[in-house]
């Protein structure tokens, strides 16, 4: 739903821009890189045994101390086109490599949890795991418009609406145990850890700042975020409530033209 | 020196034996709004807790909270804690021990036990006896007007592929003449870890 009415107001930007009386235009080649962090949530069907009492820390805290990590980082390459030295819009190709990874993170006890790896009415069987890491290759197409505010100088603002669709190419899990002998039974892990879906989208937006002349190259630097996958649960291992981080783009102009459009 | 190699040797299949430290542990997790007792779990955190009119009984650190003997053809779960919760304000210590004694029941192993999933033992039946000690008056006589314990759920568990101890879950409610006076157990509940080290037969 979110997704729909992002693309809807990206339409009605593109439209609005089609009609302009004229039309001055630059064209760049952008060359994007960057690492986005996300706030996640353990999913329901990993069973962790919890360690730490609730009165080290009171009734409101999560008692196993087991957390998630959540990154992106990417590295693409964009056309942008700016008309009237205001709009600018891009697309373009990215390779992204999302890292998850649930870790014990406390000192009150061992560094390796408990995690239910079988269970019947009567029987569980745990495995002792000091961390587990999935690497998700992936191959996107983002778009994005940004809006400058202030005519061209030395140093321009910037704020930015994006989207970003994705392929799957590869995902690899990998368990730590916390007796390395218990590695081949890896599969009992990762049997109940979910893979990434085929095709996946974010949504994203941000601001920042561009450093260079209008004709010449060009860097800019922006904080990206919120980001927000479309789905939650498509992602992995672990579910990605929002994002953020940070992108650097390296801008290299590839010819201008102004061009007279009568409606 | 080979006298040495005896000792390691001796040490190295001790620990490999031995339980693992974590489930020997107590963690407690207290309920959200029962919160002088733990919250009910079946992840052997090791704890249990019942009010006791409006005192509670529960266990801690010091005490190993769950103990069964098998004896004289009769089995006790043998429940040690402490009377009042541990907060600040209680500076006193009133080492507790409820006792649930059932006759003609007896298993061989600790795991025998794990028929006792599901089940519920009704506290006023006459293979069934009940008895309490606080501070230092012993087996305090209780006779039970009403009431039963209730084995949720047992669970045999393997740690790294090695058996480790069983899981006992569950509630218990009752009512009861102590010394003659009439008191109400009620909300017990009850997570333990039995294994050999816990387990008593003679």
């Amino acid at each position: 739903m979110k997704m729909r009415k992002i693309l809807v107001l990206l339409l009605a930007i593109c439209l609005y821009q089609s009609n302009l009386m004229a039309q001055i235009t630059q064209k760049y080649l952008n060359v994007d890189m960057g690492v986005t962090g996300f706030v996640n949530d353990l999913p329901d069907n990993l069973k962790i045994r919890g360690d730490v009492p609730t009165y080290y820390y009171g009734n409101e805290t999560s008692v196993n101390m087991v957390n998630g990590y959540m990154y992106k980082q990417f590295l693409g390459l964009k056309a942008e086109i700016v008309i009237r030295d205001k709009f600018g819009w891009s697309l373009g190709i990215r390779y992204s490599q999302m890292k998850s990874s649930i870790t014990k993170s406390n000192d009150y006890s061992s560094d390796y949890f408990y995690l239910v790896t079988s269970e019947t009415p009567t029987s569980t069987d745990f495995m002792k795991v000091r961390n587990i890491n999935q690497l998700s290759d992936y191959v996107g197409v983002p778009i994005e418009f940004r809006y400058f505010p202030y005519m061209p100088r030395k140093f321009r603002v910037f704020i930015k609406l994006a989207a970003e669709g994705t392929i799957l190419l590869k995902t690899k899990t990998n368990v730590n145990f916390g007796d390395d002998s218990m590695s081949k039974y890896e599969s009992d892990v990762t049997k109940n850890i979910s893979n990434p879906a085929k095709l996946s989208s974010l949504l994203y937006g941000g601001f920042g700042i561009k450093y260079g002349q209008k004709s010449k190259p060009s860097v800019s630097i922006e904080f990206s975020g919120p980001a927000w996958f479309a789905s939650y649960k498509s992602n992995g291992m672990l579910n990605p409530i929002v994002g953020g981080g940070v992108q650097v783009n390296i801008q290299i102009p590839i010819g201008s033209k102004t061009e007279e459009v009568i409606n | 020196m080979k006298r040495y190699l005896i000792y390691i040797v001796s040490v190295m299949s001790f620990m490999s034996c031995s339980k693992d430290v974590d489930f020997s542990k107590s963690v407690m997790i207290y309920d959200k709004e029962l919160t002088d007792l733990p919250a009910y779990s079946e992840w052997g955190y090791n704890t249990f807790g019942v009010y006791y009119d409006r005192e509670v009984l529960i266990s801690n650190d010091k005490e190993v909270p769950l103990k069964v003997i098998v004896t004289n053809n009769q089995t006790s779960f043998v429940f040690t804690g402490q009377k009042g919760s541990y907060s600040y304000y209680n500076f006193y210590y009133h080492p507790m021990t409820l006792s649930l004694t059932l006759t003609d029941y007896v298993p061989t192993v600790y795991s025998d036990l794990l028929v006792l999933h599901d089940s519920t033992i009704n506290l006023n039946s006459k293979n069934c006896k009940v008895e309490l000690s606080i501070d230092d008056t012993n087996n305090i006589p209780v006779k039970v007007i009403d009431g039963q314990f209730y084995f949720k759920r047992i669970q045999k568990v393997k740690v790294d592929k090695k058996s480790q101890e069983l899981i006992l879950s569950g509630y218990f409610d009752f009512k009861a003449l102590v010394n003659g006076k009439p008191i109400t157990f009620s909300n017990g509940r009850f997570d333990l870890g039995l294994a050999n080290a816990n387990f008593y037969k003679y």
